[in-house]
């Protein structure tokens, strides 16, 4: 579903995303961890056509980027790090937009919106967005990608502005999609959500993916013998592994 | 406090100053006051330029109503500008107040702020000082009116100045109240959307006044002025208007300038007061609509009816769409001069077609990279951005070509114009896209997308395009018909038949195709740089 091959991008001299490798399968819930600037959200804008590759090659749902994509683009579903909309629209067109722009049969998406919207009680489709707090704003771009169902969802930190009870019914609805043969990418800071809901999970630092696998296989990494949970696991992965100096600095 | 009220004012006004990039890549550091002086140049422009006129208009105006045997204590002068001073206190209030909620009550800053150990009326008093600059074409307007009204009436200059800053105060006080009151069912974007529109209401109204009221005085004698005038003044000079007071104080009347100091004293303590308690946060309103009741249509053309709507609902955008409409109407109107519009129309539009282009990419740059998610290219994007202003300002010409050959003067000579109107049009929609997509990655958070040095661009070659094509052009094709205007054409040619036909038919028609190859070039450098943007 989701396949990357030697995957570079460069901004000038600075090697962004270092030669990335995926394939993650059908109905997979992959999470993508890493440290501030590491390269994620590079590495997503890639995947979903927003960024052209310095190299490598992208192949989602069978179909390479490089030719098909706009076709690629109306089968995927992204839900940015930041919830970005046109201001002067209300809730209501913006979700018309994406119908049409989609081209989604509009009574199904409709009924299927309806029932995402109770669930993350979104009652302000009336109103402009300009006016919605962030976890507004958030809610309504997770139901926009959500209403259409769609093959492959790309979420970049997506319980970020989300009350507890929004996060928990998004983290059962792609538990739910995945099942039913959706391949979900997600990035996340909380690793408790990685650690629960992923079926693999892959760590980028500086560019590189230096780990990849699931849960348990990612533990046999450790270096250490002692059992330890995803956190430890991803700081000692990470180069973060002398906190507790940083902390008696401090 | 003062300090702390001027702290905050000038971080308001560092923050609305676009940094200037050196050359070693360092920025440059410019005065908040840069910023504070650009918001109130066009004030200053507008008032000053109002100064002679109403000079001129009004000068011979100061006749008691007595000499026409009427029994009012006022003059003719009084009346007139008793007009201008309820006008333009309307404008502020219309234009501040919204200001005040959407600088102040929805603002970002003021939540940081709130959580500083600031008083509530610091917050809201700099808050409100920094909303003036939305109020600054009334405000400049003003002072001309009382100077000019001074000069006139022959006042005293100490009851004056007195007067004037009284009357200032007691609208701030007014429009803050206001503020208050529409903060309870103003949301954030029906704010700044209303204040937008108030501003340039009062740029339409100011420029039709200016245009219009000369026009209607102009054959008027001093007595049936005064007699039109004399219905109006048990209204207009009402004692219960403040400038009514403002009027009075003026020629030295100290009842009314105890009013005046009372009015600003109560005011000046239940705006002060209810600052102090105010919550400065308004709450959030939810849609009429329940969401089962909404009705999605089926478009064919999402990405063009989306920007449409964008367009339109952006004030600032609106007013450029309907400003090149309303000084042609004017014109239509006022003058004989009908065949004079086309040139008025495309001076304007032209400039505009580019900045509608220019802003209604940025609402993608806004989002971005949202847009390229979408699964439509970028070329039919972009198409969008160009398409629309070429639309809406095509259709406006037909429509003020129709009327004013119906209602106006004007010849064929202006349907002719439709085609070099619609060819530089589309050059200039093409040339913003183009000049956008150099530099995508914008600073959007200011009003002026665009530099100084590309906004000079921009004027300087569609200007000058409008300029041969339309001038020479315009008078080739009258002087057919007008062996007068012919004559005085060729002479000032220097008597030469041979400029005449290069100047008024080739260089119209030279221009025109060059205008053409350019959209081709700039064309085909939007197609290069829209794949680079990422």
């Amino acid at each position: 579903m989701i396949k990357a091959k030697n995957l570079v991008k460069k901004f000038g001299d600075f090697i962004a995303v270092d030669n990335v490798n995926l394939n993650i399968k059908s109905g997979e819930i992959y999470g993508f961890l890493g440290p501030n600037g590491a390269g994620k959200t590079t590495t997503i804008r890639m995947l979903t056509g927003t960024l052209k590759p310095t190299s490598g090659e992208i192949e989602i749902l069978g179909m390479d980027m490089k030719k098909n994509e706009i076709k690629i683009k109306a089968n995927i579903g992204v839900v940015p790090d930041e919830p970005k909309m046109y201001e002067n629209l209300k809730g209501s067109e913006f979700i018309e937009f994406i119908m049409n722009i989609y081209e989604v049969d509009k009574d199904e998406s409709k009924k299927r919106l309806d029932e995402i919207c109770e669930a993350f009680e979104i009652d302000y489709l009336d109103s402009f967005i300009g006016d919605y707090s962030h976890g507004m704003k958030q809610k309504l771009m997770v139901a926009s990608v959500l209403m259409r169902k769609p093959k492959v969802i790309f979420l970049d930190e997506p319980t970020v502005g989300l009350d507890a009870k929004s996060a928990k019914i998004l983290k059962m609805l792609l538990e739910k999609y995945s099942k039913e043969g959706a391949t979900i990418f997600l990035t996340t800071h909380i690793l408790e959500i990685a650690e629960k809901m992923c079926d693999r999970i892959g760590i980028i630092s500086s560019g590189k993916l230096i780990a990849e696998g699931t849960l348990e296989e990612l533990k046999a990494l450790s270096k250490t013998s002692e059992k330890q949970s995803l956190e430890d696991l991803f700081l000692e992965l990470t180069g973060a592994g002398e906190l507790d100096d940083i902390i008696k600095e401090l | 406090m003062k300090n702390k009220i001027w702290l905050i004012l000038k971080y308001s006004y560092q923050n609305k100053i676009r940094p200037k990039k050196k050359k070693d890549g360092t920025y440059k550091k410019s005065s908040p006051l840069n910023a504070l002086i650009a918001y109130l140049v066009p004030a200053v422009i507008f008032g000053a330029s109002l100064s002679p006129i109403l000079y001129m208009m009004f000068k011979d105006l100061n006749i008691p109503f007595s000499q026409f045997g009427i029994d009012l204590p006022w003059s003719m002068l009084d009346v007139v500008f008793s007009m201008w001073f309820l006008l333009m206190g309307f404008m502020f209030f219309i234009n501040y107040s919204p200001a005040i909620v959407a600088n102040l009550y929805e603002s970002d800053m003021t939540q940081i702020l709130l959580s500083m150990p600031l008083k509530r009326s610091d917050i809201y008093i700099s808050s409100a000082i920094d909303s003036l600059v939305m109020a600054g074409l009334p405000l400049g307007m003003m002072i001309p009116v009382f100077v000019i009204y001074a000069i006139i009436a022959k006042t005293n200059i100490f009851f004056s100045i007195l007067a004037g800053l009284g009357y200032i105060l007691i609208l701030l006080l007014i429009s803050n109240l206001g503020g208050v009151l529409f903060s309870k069912f103003l949301t954030k974007t029906s704010a700044k959307r209303m204040t937008m529109i108030m501003y340039f209401i009062s740029i339409f109204l100011y420029v039709g006044i200016t245009n219009i009221i000369p026009r209607i005085m102009e054959n008027a004698s001093p007595a049936q002025v005064a007699e039109s005038l004399k219905k109006l003044s048990s209204l207009l000079l009402n004692y219960a208007w403040p400038h009514t007071w403002v009027i009075l104080t003026m020629k030295g009347n100290f009842l009314a300038l105890t009013m005046l100091l009372s009015v600003i004293i109560i005011l000046g303590y239940i705006v002060f007061t209810i600052s102090n308690s105010l919550e400065l946060t308004v709450s959030r309103k939810k849609g009429k609509k329940k969401n089962y009741e909404i009705k999605f249509k089926t478009s064919r053309f999402p990405a063009i009816k989306k920007d449409f709507k964008l367009l339109f609902r952006d004030s600032q955008t609106f007013f450029l769409i309907l400003y090149p409409v309303f000084l042609p109407l004017i014109f239509v109107f006022t003058s004989s001069g009908s065949d004079v519009m086309s040139f008025v129309f495309i001076m304007i539009a032209s400039i505009y077609a580019a900045m509608l282009s220019i802003f209604s990419i940025s609402y993608e740059g806004k989002i971005w990279p949202m847009p390229k998610l979408f699964p439509i290219s970028m070329g039919n994007m972009i198409f969008s951005k160009i398409m629309l202003p070429i639309l809406i300002f095509s259709i406006e010409y037909i429509a003020i070509a129709l009327l004013s050959f119906i209602f106006g003067k004007a010849t064929w000579v202006i349907f002719v114009m439709i085609i070099p109107v619609i060819t530089l049009i589309v050059y200039s929609s093409v040339l913003g896209v183009s000049m956008y997509l150099k530099n995508p990655k914008r600073d959007l958070s200011q009003k002026n997308i665009i530099k100084g040095k590309e906004v000079m661009y921009l004027e300087g070659v569609i200007m000058g395009f409008s300029f041969g094509i339309f001038i020479p052009g315009n008078l080739y094709i009258l002087s057919f018909e007008n062996p007068q205007l012919k004559s005085k054409f060729i002479d000032f040619l220097f008597d030469s038949k041979l400029l005449y036909h290069l100047v008024g038919g080739f260089l119209p028609i030279f221009l025109l195709i060059l205008i053409i190859y350019l959209t081709g070039k700039e064309i085909n450098k939007v197609k290069e740089r829209m794949l680079k943007w990422e």
